[in-house]
């Protein structure tokens, strides 16, 4: 019988406006963790990554990027993409998330298709600390009514 | 994920591969497609529900040799017949909320192979414009030609949901 992935954890749609979007108690059981937003935001803005609750300066990655502006590629602390107003459908991989003898890579996928923009980011979370939430957080306004989280695991 | 179907491309080659009837009891569609065209064009035609809507994207491609951003529509998921033999090109399409009453955003990610320097990597942010369920897409070969046999695409489905354990706020 083959292995089930994308094994469904937790899903969210906002009925109220909100900063911030955690999904917490996540089990060790996985290889992998799969984020998939979709969603809105109330002004322009950048959506912040923190695993386990960790504000430290532990967070780096590089990006490449399309935009209106041109193709550019740099490197990142804190944050994975871009928020418009508009909507974003961003896909998050956090691989080896409960492993407790490495760093570890989020490969992200970020996507808005009306305002004009495609980016690929290879971040690192500088702990061996296995991963039990992760938090999505504007840094300006809020994430708008409607926009969806969900969380899988994947073996 | 639950896998809802696979085309596979016999002898005679065909111009468009169609997943249609696609029910709306999953949250998210994966397409996984293998596709090598029988004409030198590397380019082909994504359509949800075979025609209509508007489609906005955003694509940043490299071609081996130079990156470029554009707003082009032109997806790079085949490996024209000018390239390497018995080579195809690798699609990824993720379209979340497909069901749902909202412009459908969709990601892919590409590339094609070949034995030199020419070879696209491309990813696409895209929004479809229609509120609409999205219940059939089309992959389409460009340039008048066929998608060759031994091309393929897998349509699966995801469902969010909850396991009793994780929380989410």
């Amino acid at each position: 019988m083959p292995t089930p992935t994308y094994l469904s954890l937790a899903t969210l749609t906002l009925t109220s406006a909100s900063a911030t979007v955690t999904f917490s108690s996540i089990p060790a059981t996985f290889r992998d963790l799969i984020v998939v937003c979709n969603f809105s935001g109330s002004t322009a803005a950048q959506m912040i990554l923190r695993f386990n609750g960790d504000t430290g300066a532990n967070y780096s990655g590089v990006f490449m990027s399309g935009s209106p502006s041109g193709a550019v590629s740099g490197t990142l602390t804190n944050f994975f993409t871009n928020i418009r107003t508009s909507q974003n459908a961003t896909i998050l991989q956090v691989m080896d998330y409960s492993a407790t003898n490495k760093h570890k890579t989020t490969l992200i996928r970020a996507n808005n298709g009306d305002f004009g923009e495609v980016a690929a980011q290879a971040t690192r979370y500088a702990s061996n600390s296995a991963i039990t939430s992760v938090a999505l957080l504007t840094n300006a306004g809020t994430i708008s009514i409607g926009s969806t989280f969900s969380l899988y695991g994947v073996n | 994920m639950q896998h809802i179907e696979t085309v596979v491309v016999g002898s005679g080659g065909a111009a468009s591969i169609t997943f249609s009837a696609i029910p709306a009891t999953f949250t998210d569609l994966v397409v996984v497609m293998s596709l090598r065209n029988s004409v030198d064009t590397a380019t082909s035609t994504l359509a949800f529900n075979v025609s209509g809507g508007t489609y906005t994207t955003r694509r940043l491609l490299g071609s081996g040799s130079a990156v470029s951003s554009s707003t082009s529509r032109t997806d790079y998921f085949a490996v024209p017949s000018s390239m390497t033999a018995s080579t195809f090109g690798n699609t990824l399409i993720y379209i979340p909320n497909y069901a749902g009453s909202a412009a459908k955003s969709y990601s892919t990610d590409s590339v094609t192979e070949n034995n030199a320097t020419l070879a696209q990597q491309s990813i696409i942010a895209g929004l479809w414009s229609e509120t609409d369920a999205i219940t059939s897409i089309a992959l389409n070969a460009a340039g008048g030609g066929n998608w060759v046999e031994h091309s393929s695409a897998s349509l699966y489905g995801i469902t969010a949901g909850s396991d009793g354990i994780t929380a989410v706020s």
